[in-house]
């Protein structure tokens, strides 16, 4: 999975987190308290300006910290009826509808079919849910100022943060309700569009194998006596290979196996391919840490740039000493007890066409980090864009396995990264290893990946290999996948509330869609905002969207020009500003690109995100509180 | 000497001036004004419309931020929520969800008020009987007709049995039977021990109902007194007698001349519309069938 | 108003609506497939306006429609970005994804089928490791612009990208071998394509010989009927290039089938088969014949005719070259007897004449006296213009010699010194090896030396050969005279009509002026027409095909031989 801003261990990141958030909402909470002493000393005289003051902290204070969940969740309970009256559940309706219309236009012969199935549900429910989260949390309170029920609540002894609280539980609930229902029925939908059956028919699909006993019986259970091919089903075929015990297997494709049952009747083979089985999965990665080995073995940072305009990936040249390094942590028996299975998406890159029947040729290495003592575990041919899985044996067997070792040996130079790997060095000794007693160190590996063809090289960025631990429930990691949403949804109500706290409906409907946005293009904005994208500051980039000049001319040096200029940087402060306090919505798409892609969502990511959430929950709901209880409701 | 716990609202140098969106002054809706509730009485809040009744009350309740002067409410500022506790306020519209029904909404208030359910229950049923909604308390308040929804706001005013409740304009709109229960109910607080401020511009009902009366005019208090003593004619005399025969009538009427007073007035007094409304009613809910006139009643 | 003004009112309004229904139902009434509807929907006929007509209407698409609120060029706008994004990050499947939700906004808007069905083919697959996953991404792109095509059923460009697609996509690239392989054994496009043929009547079909070439042809033809039936839509391509396209595929296909064979057999192996390859070709040369012979449309303005362009055709230089020279026959025709009987005879008297004309008398002795050809004078009549370019021959070496004897001997050497000494700087091993490269520096040497003085020659044949200053001017002037003479040789040795008609007098001049007025137009025709041809036919005539060959295939070889032959 492509992973650019890797999420790091909750424990590490919540310290400067926790420190920056203090700063941040500090230096508010400092400059409100500065406007509002200024305020008040306008009004009311300095005299009376300080003990005004103070008494207003106590009052939020204690409206803050006192205040009774009990009323809360009346107000709660109130904000879920009236949306439920409002006939919420027309969205659910669509929503059904949508999936219904889906099925025309989504293309299972793909070949991640279980991707474009899961994102599109994620998205049109993204879109949905957030929609119907703006559309109830910006109504609603200016609703009840309109119709004056809001007297009768102001006029009981609640107060403005339960009044603002309880909004936002309430709706945040009828969210989550509509929100869970829309999950079950995704997980139905894509389930649905990703079973197929193949057909499979003896004598002509399936063959004997050339050369094979008649008798089976007389061979081992595994070896293959017949192989073919199903039919076509989605776009793709399935090889069958058939053992001499009677059973068959279907080989993977298209990222999914389907099970095979093999019935003998009377002279009659019948094969009953089943269900589509793994099209969705839930994958465990361990994630190591990348460094690369440059030509003249120095450690670096990143590899060969190719020329790839996406500098996600960095290269490595084939046939030499460059090679691409992953060291491991807690690699222990325990979780591996067979060894390691290996996963990977790394990319190739040919400068010249080479062999074009065959892919590039890569080989893969584990090396003790200490002794360096290295073993050539695997030799395989090359899948850019797909997932190859590779399995390191525990026992690295030379004569099985035909791995070669290379034997310890230090070279003079310390300083360069010592000790020198190239296949010259690697030989057959003769003995085993095993694995966690000669490579492991401290619970340390490093894994070792190299080019063997000429002139061509390997692409690879720290996400790009993984050792696959065990896999996590596929059901429970689809509904996972929704916590970003929720989380998203969350936000959302809080702005929307917020904004109604002191606009009126359509106009603090507009301003949360608006946050909705910028929050999802939040570094398109800071980027505008600090004048740092291409085209300038917003009334330079309408003014060259007005005149077509394009993106990367000057504009030509009148008055006008730096007028608007001036004027851009002066906006892009507050811009800045408001950049700053926007959520980054995009992040949160962390949890449906997981699930997509066939990974299981990590706590740790849940954790950070979700104090993240709640980060600007809080704030939100203390200004909001502090809106409508400085607000007249009467007019 | 009245004690300062017996005041219950007070206000001092009350203003409110409503500005327009550049800040100038736009309505001088509340003058300086300057007034007192003591406990147990039933004060009445009188004028035209436009004089300030309705923003006295929202001042008085926290709904609206005083321009300048104080207001303080059960011994504390009016914008200070815990005031509410021991508050009813009563609207001139009704101001309640109209998706709930009597039941719910009476139940949402309670919990406001932090009320325990089980007294919660009792007391909703008993505001119910005693508003008379007890036929209509499963429908959805959208559904009640202007007395009905009267009659809950009522309820909602009283669930957590307040000392001080406001009316804003309680008769104005009801029809005459409504009006005598709302009068009768206002007077049964009283005799609970409840301070009543009420404002409207009905004067009948406020005549008939209230202790105290504030007039106010354009902003202004006006007048301010008991209203017996403000209704009352120095100078006249009134004697009402049952039975009384045309001789004695005579020299009544002679006692007067001697005495160098002016008779006014010496016939059979009226009784009022109102009254008679009420007997009508009550006769015809006692017999049904057409209402015999004079003399013929069973 | 009384009940019954209030019915017969209610009666009045609905005969009203009735009678206005029957119009409105002759408007509005939508085109069906058996019939044109009503007047408004063939009015939308005529101008190319309904949905019906384009193609095929969508409910998805239109859900989606719907669905942006009317901001559907933003939305356009926003997911073009989106898969620009994609792209960058090589996620091919959702730039795919992306695409389709694009199409299904703007069915209409060509430029997007046309782009993304390219950039699949040739971006996407370019950037795949494994050839079968390349092909499966030219395929991809090619299904995607045909979709375009069920959508845009009236867009010639879009046949056009289908076709070139799968034809020079699938064979001319890197890995054309293994492409065609693919394609041949590709059940999955076979099945997809039958199901789409069984759908819509008039799309271009798969053949049954499953040729990439053949069926790109097959989308070239569907592109020209419907750029007949429009009247427009390639954009300002030159209709040659348009129209060139289908017959070359067929010379293709004939090349492959001697390649590759002419189809498989059970086994999936190639099978080759003399009177498929020989058929191939004749089919071959009648397309590129009928091509050759179509007129049309060049995007050069006709200037003499504002606002129109010059039509042309390729065999149109063969017709106005034949008719130039049948104009140019009779003019020798009219030619005075004297000169000679035949035409051939005339001509060769001309050149005669030009010369006796041109050259003074010592330059005319001196032809006489040439060395090569004792020369009679009353024997002028023999072999006149052979005679007369053999003599123009010597007669120039006479002159280059005289020249050389004329200047200075060391400018000559002076000329040559610098390229002479090239050779002296090779080392006397080197001079003695046999490279291609010492060998082709010798040769130039002795080349070289050919121009140099007899007398110098020995000289030059020592490095660094000191000649006096004075010397190396003379030679300078003597090439200059040469080039002056050769290329008066050449007009010498032309003769063009005005020159023929120089022989003529009064009213048969006349006649051949005007003969060559209309040389001069056709010759116009001629080289506007030539330029075509020279650049059409580069590619079939001088491209050399080097192929692997069975010796089956050979036998259809002489095939394309004739044809070839037959084209030139």
């Amino acid at each position: 999975m492509i992973i650019e801003n890797p999420i790091p261990p909750y424990l590490e990141w919540i310290g400067m987190a926790a420190l920056n958030w203090l700063i941040s909402v500090g230096a508010l909470a400092a400059l409100f308290s500065l406007i509002a002493l200024v305020f008040l000393t306008i009004r009311k005289g300095p005299k009376q300006a300080v003990p005004a003051f103070v008494g207003g902290v106590r009052g939020a204070l204690e409206d803050l910290f006192k205040f009774s969940w009990r009323r809360a969740f009346a107000i709660a309970s109130l904000a879920i009826r009236e949306s439920i009256r409002k006939k919420v559940v027309v969205v659910c309706v669509v929503f059904l509808a949508l999936l219904m219309f889906a099925g025309w236009f989504l293309d299972p012969s793909g070949k991640d079919p279980a991707r474009l199935c899961a994102s599109f549900v994620y998205q049109s429910t993204t879109y949905l849910v957030l929609l119907l989260a703006i559309f109830l949390s910006a109504l609603s309170l200016p609703a009840d100022f309109k119709t004056k029920t809001i007297y009768t609540i102001v006029t009981k002894p609640v107060r403005s943060s339960e009044i603002v609280l309880g909004r936002i539980i309430g709706l945040a609930t009828v969210g989550t309700a509509i929100l869970a229902l829309m999950a079950v029925c995704s997980y139905f939908f894509v389930s649905n569009t990703l079973n197929h059956k193949h057909v499979l028919v003896d004598g002509e699909d399936v063959k004997a194998v050339e050369g094979v006993a008649e008798d089976w019986s007389t061979l081992a259970p595994e070896t293959v006596v017949a192989s073919g091919e199903t039919r076509l089903a989605n776009g793709h075929k399935h090889k069958v290979e058939v053992f001499a015990d009677g059973t068959a297997r279907v080989v993977e494709e298209n990222k999914h196996a389907h099970t095979i049952e093999r019935i003998v009747e009377d002279d009659k083979t019948l094969y009953k391919v089943g269900s589509a089985v793994g099209a969705l999965q839930a994958k465990t990665p361990v994630y190591g840490k990348i460094k690369f080995r440059g030509e003249n073995g120095f450690e670096k940072e990143r590899g060969i740039n190719v020329g790839e305009e996406w500098e996600y990936r960095s290269y490595v040249a084939g046939s030499t000493e460059e090679a691409v390094i992953w060291t491991f942590d807690n690699i222990t028996p325990e979780r591996f007890p067979e060894g390691l299975p290996v996963e990977m998406t790394i990319s190739a890159f040919r400068t010249h066409m080479g062999n074009i029947e065959k892919t590039v040729m890569g080989a893969l290495y584990v090396r003790n980090p200490k002794t360096g003592l290295t073993a050539e575990t695997n030799v395989f041919n090359s899948e850019k864009y797909a997932t190859k899985a590779l399995f390191v044996e525990r026992e690295i067997d030379q004569e099985k396995n035909k791995v070669r070792v290379r034997t310890l040996k230090k070279t003079g130079d310390e300083s360069t990264f010592d000790p020198v790997l190239t296949t010259a060095d690697l030989k057959q000794t003769g003995e085993k290893y095993d694995l966690f007693e000669d490579f492991v160190v401290d619970g340390k590996l490093e894994i070792w990946l190299q080019c063997l063809d000429s002139q061509q090289y390997f692409g690879a960025a720290e996400p790009d290999l993984y050792l696959r631990a065990q896999d996590a429930n596929v059901f429970a990691n689809f509904f996972k996948g929704y916590l970003g949403l929720w989380q998203q949804m969350v936000i959302l109500i809080s702005f929307g509330v917020l904004f109604s706290a002191f606009l009126s409906g359509p106009v603090a409907m507009a301003a949360t869609f608006g946050i909705l946005i910028a929050g999802f293009s939040k570094n398109f904005f800071v980027e505008i905002a600090r004048l740092e994208a291409l085209g300038g500051g917003p009334i330079e980039s309408f003014n060259r969207l007005v005149t077509h000049e394009n993106m990367m001319s000057d504009l030509s040096n009148t008055f006008a020009t730096q007028l608007i200029k001036a004027f851009d940087a002066v906006s892009g402060v507050f811009l800045s500003v408001i950049g700053l306090a926007l959520p980054s919505f995009s992040d949160y798409n962390f949890y449906a690109d997981c699930v997509a892609n066939g990974y299981d969502v990590p706590w740790n990511a849940v954790a950070v995100h979700m104090t993240t959430t709640a980060s600007f929950a809080i704030p939100l709901f203390v200004v909001g509180y502090a809106i409508l209880r400085n607000r007249e409701v009467a007019k | 000497m009245e004690s300062v716990s017996d005041v219950v609202v007070e206000t001092k140098n009350l203003t409110k001036t409503y500005r327009d969106f550049w800040g100038r002054q736009k309505v001088r809706a509340l003058k300086a004004l300057d007034l007192q509730v003591k406990r147990g009485e039933i004060f009445g809040l009188l004028g035209p419309n436009g004089s300030g009744k309705t923003t006295t009350i929202k001042l008085l309740l926290g709904l609206l931020f005083p321009t300048s002067g104080e207001v303080n409410i059960l011994g504390r500022p009016a914008s200070d929520v815990a005031k509410n506790e021991r508050l009813g306020y009563l609207p001139e519209e009704s101001y309640l969800y109209r998706f709930l029904n009597a039941e719910e909404t009476l139940d949402f208030y309670g919990r406001l008020f932090n009320i325990p359910a089980a007294v919660r229950k009792q007391r909703v049923a008993q505001l119910i009987q005693m508003v008379g909604l007890e036929s209509a308390k499963k429908r959805q308040l959208r559904e009640y007709s202007k007395g009905m929804t009267r009659r809950i706001g009522l309820a909602q005013a009283l669930i957590n049995d307040p000392d001080l409740i406001l009316l804003d304009e309680p008769t104005s709109g009801l029809d005459p039977i409504g009006t005598r229960n709302m009068k009768n109910l206002i007077l049964q607080l009283k005799e609970q021990g409840k301070t009543v401020i009420m404002s409207s511009h009905l004067l009948g009902d406020v005549q008939d109902v209230c202790d105290r009366v504030g007039v106010l005019y354009q902003g202004e208090l006006k007048e301010l007194g008991r209203v017996e003593d403000l209704l009352k004619i120095v100078e006249q005399t009134e004697i009402r007698v049952d039975g009384l025969s045309d001789e004695a009538k005579r020299k009544i009427e002679k006692i007067v001349e001697e005495d160098k007073a002016n008779l006014i007035f010496c016939g059979n007094p009226t009784t009022s519309l109102e009254d008679l409304f009420h007997d009508i009613i009550a006769e015809s809910e006692a017999h049904p069938g057409k209402r015999v006139r004079g003399g013929e009643k069973a | 108003m009384t009940q019954q003004k209030l019915f017969y009112r209610k009666v009045f309004y609905i005969a009203m609506i009735a009678v206005l229904v029957f119009p409105l139902y002759m408007l509005g009434n939508p085109a069906r497939r058996d019939g044109a509807g009503g007047l408004l929907a063939q009015r939308r006929d005529e101008l190319n306006l309904s949905e019906a007509n384009l193609g095929e209407i969508d409910p998805a698409g239109s859900a989606m429609k719907l669905a942006t609120f009317g901001m559907r060029g933003v939305a356009v706008s926003l997911l073009w970005n989106r898969s620009l994004e994609y792209e960058k990050r090589s996620d091919w499947d959702a730039v795919v994804a992306t695409a389709n939700q694009i199409t299904m906004l703007e069915p209409h808007f060509i430029t997007i089928w046309d782009f993304v069905g390219w950039k699949l083919a040739y971006n996407a697959s370019a950037q795949f490791d494994d050839y079968r996953e390349r092909y499966r991404w030219v395929i991809r792109g090619f299904e995607f612009v045909q979709e375009g095509t069920t959508y845009n059923q009236e867009s010639p460009k879009l046949y056009v990208r289908a076709g070139w697609t799968i034809s020079q996509k699938i064979g001319i690239a890197d890995e054309k071998k293994q492409y065609r392989r693919l394609f041949r054994e590709d059940e999955e496009l076979e099945k997809n394509q039958r199901e789409r043929e069984a759908r819509y009547v008039n799309i271009p079909k798969l053949p049954s010989a499953k040729d990439n070439w053949l069926f790109g042809c097959a989308f070239y033809k569907a592109a020209e009927t419907w750029f007949e039936k429009r009247g427009e839509g390639i954009g300002n391509e030159t209709r040659l290039l348009f129209y060139g396209r289908a017959p070359l595929n067929r010379i293709r296909y004939a090349e492959w089938m001697e390649i590759d064979g002419c189809g498989l057999n059970k086994e999936n192996a190639p099978v080759f088969d003399e009177e498929n390859c020989a058929n191939a070709w004749l089919q071959a040369q009648k397309d590129w014949e009928d091509y050759s012979n179509r007129v049309v449309d060049t995007t050069i303005e006709d200037k003499t005719n504002p606002g129109t362009y010059r039509r042309t055709s390729l065999n149109l230089q063969k017709e106005k070259r034949a008719e130039m020279d049948r104009l140019e026959e009779e003019i020798i025709a009219a030619l005075p007897a004297n000169l000679g009987e035949t035409a051939q005879e005339k001509r060769e008297a001309i050149v005669w004449e030009r010369w006796h004309t041109i050259l003074n008398d010592e330059q005319r002795a001196a032809m006489y006296n040439s060395v090569l050809y004792p020369y009679d004078e009353n024997d002028y009549n023999l072999g006149r213009v052979g005679f007369g370019a053999r003599a123009v021959r010597k007669y120039l070496d006479a002159e280059v010699a005289r020249a050389k004897e004329a200047e200075e001997k060391g400018e000559k050497v002076e000329l040559w010194t610098g390229p002479i000494d090239e050779y002296w700087k090779l080392s006397d091993e080197e001079k003695k090896g046999t490279s291609p490269w010492i060998n082709w520096q010798s040769d130039l040497f002795e080349l070289r030396m050919s121009f140099v003085d007899e007398d110098l020659r020995e000289l030059a044949r020592t490095p660094r050969l000191l000649v006096p200053q004075e010397d190396t001017k003379r030679y300078g002037g003597a090439f200059a005279r040469l080039d002056e003479w050769q290329g008066r040789a050449s007009s010498l040795l032309a003769v063009t009509p005005d020159v023929l008609a120089s022989y003529l007098e009064g009213n048969a001049q006349a006649e051949a002026m005007d003969k060559i007025a209309q040389i001069e137009e056709l010759r116009k025709e001629e080289s506007f027409s030539r330029m075509f041809r020279d650049i059409m036919g580069a590619d079939f005539h001088e491209r050399e095909v080097v192929f692997e060959q069975t010796p089956e295939a050979r036998g259809a070889r002489k095939y394309r031989q004739e044809a070839r032959d037959r084209f030139n």
